[in-house]
């Protein structure tokens, strides 16, 4: 089997003849001419600060190893920088603003070198702490700051704080850049939560006491994540997923507190999310009563031309109730590329094509006649425009949804199997 | 095979000269250089053309959008690959994905005398009788099609696709076996007349 698939390589790229053509590029283009333009440093003026810091590293352990005695007495007196070196694997070296100021911006660089930042926690001045605590270790481990002395301006990796606040014991830091993070969601308590590989959480700044413990990442929008993630899907909770999920991060809160801190993440929203909310019941009033009432006469699409997504969700329900099948035909999206059959097939097969149906059922009952806060999402994806109407579950899983599209007419039409 | 040679293509081009570039120029260098590979690494997990062409759009517009977040940690091709796979996911996971196949199963079962009609993509890689095996790999569940393709075909070492795919190297080898093994129950069974759907 091995030597055959072997083998097959030049099958599989004569055979899956696919070509990235000129219009294929230029879609591209004009794509990323609608987005932002990125701005980027120069490779070598990203290097500049690290080679400096391992310049200034080699040089200081070398002053140690050679002149240990100069070094005792440097570190007595009110010394404008401090080295330690216990043992190979705990080498620090921290800089101070005196020092900062004299050769180049550590501000602007990105460097601060501890190998293991832990144990040098203990031997902090108010000097040292007062510099700028962004660790990049030389083995590749996370990005870590000091909530003391973090301050706007910095950078950690892609992300820069932009403001630091301190309430009590809380130390609010907000982060904006740009980076990624894979792991999975959980859904607890109604909120989602996200755990982060260790290997994609290297990119992310942490506070140093929080470098080895488990914090919980949240989401500053949660509408956003679940209508990304495919949460906005009734009824599976996104725990379920099998692989991991990989998140945009834009920006963060980051809330440290000694005793346990917590992350709230920005993710880029690349399906432009917006959302309503309303308090109100499954039930029609008078007025879409009445429209009811001239649509299941009718079935006339021009008496739907007004309407928002929750109010077509409410109609959709009454006329189940009701039984009024040519009234739940005639509100679904017609044709093959959303898989709405013809009508003659839809009535053959009703009870395929209405398989959540007990679910609207039990929903109505869980509803109907009780204040609800129903929120309407809209995204575009591709060229369509699309709705979610989401309402909390008593159940407390994944809060369900009705998924609606705007047909070409402009008019909300309901999905088949709306709660899939 | 030896794979520490795999990362080279004949489109191979240089990380660092890349990297000087201004965004708009590296992209476009980009797209030239890995292109084809890219939409054909799509394709065998969208299994349409349509959506390979949407997917594949994508990553090279996420390409773009992060070309200052890559940092030279891993090549910068296998740092397009990580991106275009998980493209890939994330599309294969999305509601309207999930509703779409969902939609089409439903069609399927509604007219049975049509669901063995070849799409024009299936017909692109059945064109050669001794293209079966070729059929088999496609069929495969993704999580053993990505990493026969990655290591055979794209010939990646299973170290580079525990990098791409951010999963122990340990489990890429076990998933290439099961991988292999079920391919070769899939071509046996086939060979004995067996339809295995």
């Amino acid at each position: 089997m091995d030597k055959q698939l072997k083998h097959l390589k030049k099958q599989y790229e004569s055979e899956i003849n696919l070509t990235f053509t000129e219009s294929d590029k230029k879609a591209v283009l004009a794509k990323i001419k609608k987005g932002k333009q990125p701005t980027r440093k120069r490779l070598h003026l990203r290097l500049i600060p690290v080679v400096a810091a391992a310049a200034l590293f080699v040089l200081l352990a070398i002053t140690f190893n050679s002149i240990p005695e100069l070094f005792s007495k440097m570190r007595n007196s009110a010394s404008d920088y401090s080295i330690e070196s216990q043992n190979d694997s705990d080498t620090m070296v921290e800089m101070d603003g005196a020092y900062e100021n004299e050769s180049f911006n550590m501000k602007d660089s990105d460097v601060d070198i501890a190998e293991d930042s832990e144990s040098s926690d203990g031997d902090h001045s108010g000097n040292d702490q007062a510099a700028h605590d962004r660790d990049i270790s030389s083995d590749g481990s996370n990005l870590l700051f000091n909530p003391d002395s973090v301050e706007s301006g910095l950078t950690y990796g892609n992300m820069e704080v932009t403001d630091v606040k301190k309430q009590g014991d809380e130390t609010i830091i907000s982060f904006k850049g740009n980076t990624w993070l894979s792991g999975n969601f959980n859904y607890r308590n109604n909120q989602i939560s996200f755990n982060p590989d260790n290997r994609t959480l290297l990119d992310f700044p942490l506070a140093r006491s929080d470098k080895h413990g488990d914090i919980p990442f949240y989401f500053q929008d949660e509408t956003i994540v679940k209508v990304m993630y495919g949460a906005a899907r009734g009824g599976t909770p996104i725990q379920q997923a099998n692989d991991g999920f990989m998140l945009d991060v834009i920006g963060a809160e980051y809330v440290f507190t000694p005793n346990g801190s917590q992350v709230h993440l920005d993710i880029r929203d690349t399906l432009e999310v917006n959302k309503e909310s309303y308090i109100s019941t499954i039930n029609l009033d008078e007025t879409l009563n009445e429209l009811y009432t001239n649509y299941a006469d009718t079935l006339d699409d021009r008496l739907l031309n007004e309407l928002r997504p929750i109010e077509v969700f409410k109609l959709y329900h009454h006329a189940l109730q009701n039984n009024d099948v040519e009234v739940l035909y005639s509100l679904y999206i017609k044709g093959e590329t959303y898989g709405t059959p013809d009508k003659e097939t839809y009535f053959e097969k009703r009870s395929m094509y209405e398989a959540d149906q007990q679910q609207m059922n039990d929903l109505y009952v869980e509803l109907q006649n009780r204040e609800t806060t129903f929120e309407e999402i809209y995204t575009n994806q591709g060229n369509e425009e699309m709705a979610f109407v989401m309402f909390p579950s008593e159940e407390g899983h994944w809060p369900n949804s009705f998924s609606l599209i705007k047909n070409e007419e402009g008019i909300w039409k309901v999905y088949l199997l709306p709660l899939n | 095979m030896g794979r520490s040679k795999s990362f080279h293509s004949p489109y191979e081009i240089d990380d660092l000269y890349v990297l000087q570039m201004n965004p708009e120029e590296a992209i476009e260098t980009i797209m030239d250089a890995y292109g084809d590979e890219i939409k054909r690494l799509v394709f065998t997990y969208m299994n349409n053309s349509a959506d390979t062409d949407d997917v594949t759009q994508e990553v090279f517009v996420t390409v773009y959008q992060k070309l200052n977040t890559f940092q030279g940690k891993s090549s910068l091709k296998s740092w397009i690959y990580s991106i275009a796979i998980n493209k890939c996911k994330d599309h294969l996971r999305s509601w309207q994905s999930r509703n779409k196949r969902l939609k089409e199963k439903l069609m399927q079962s509604a007219q049975p005398g049509e669901q063995d009609v070849d799409t024009p993509e299936e017909q692109t890689i059945k064109q050669s009788e001794s293209s079966k095996l070729l059929k088999q790999v496609m069929e495969l569940p993704v999580r053993y099609r990505e990493v026969i393709i990655l290591f055979y075909f794209k010939e990646l070492s299973t170290k580079e696709i525990s990098n791409v795919l951010n999963t122990k190297e340990a489990t890429v080898r076990t998933r290439l076996n099961r991988g292999r093994e079920k391919l070769k129950k899939c071509l046996s069974n086939e060979e004995g007349g067996v339809n295995h759907g």
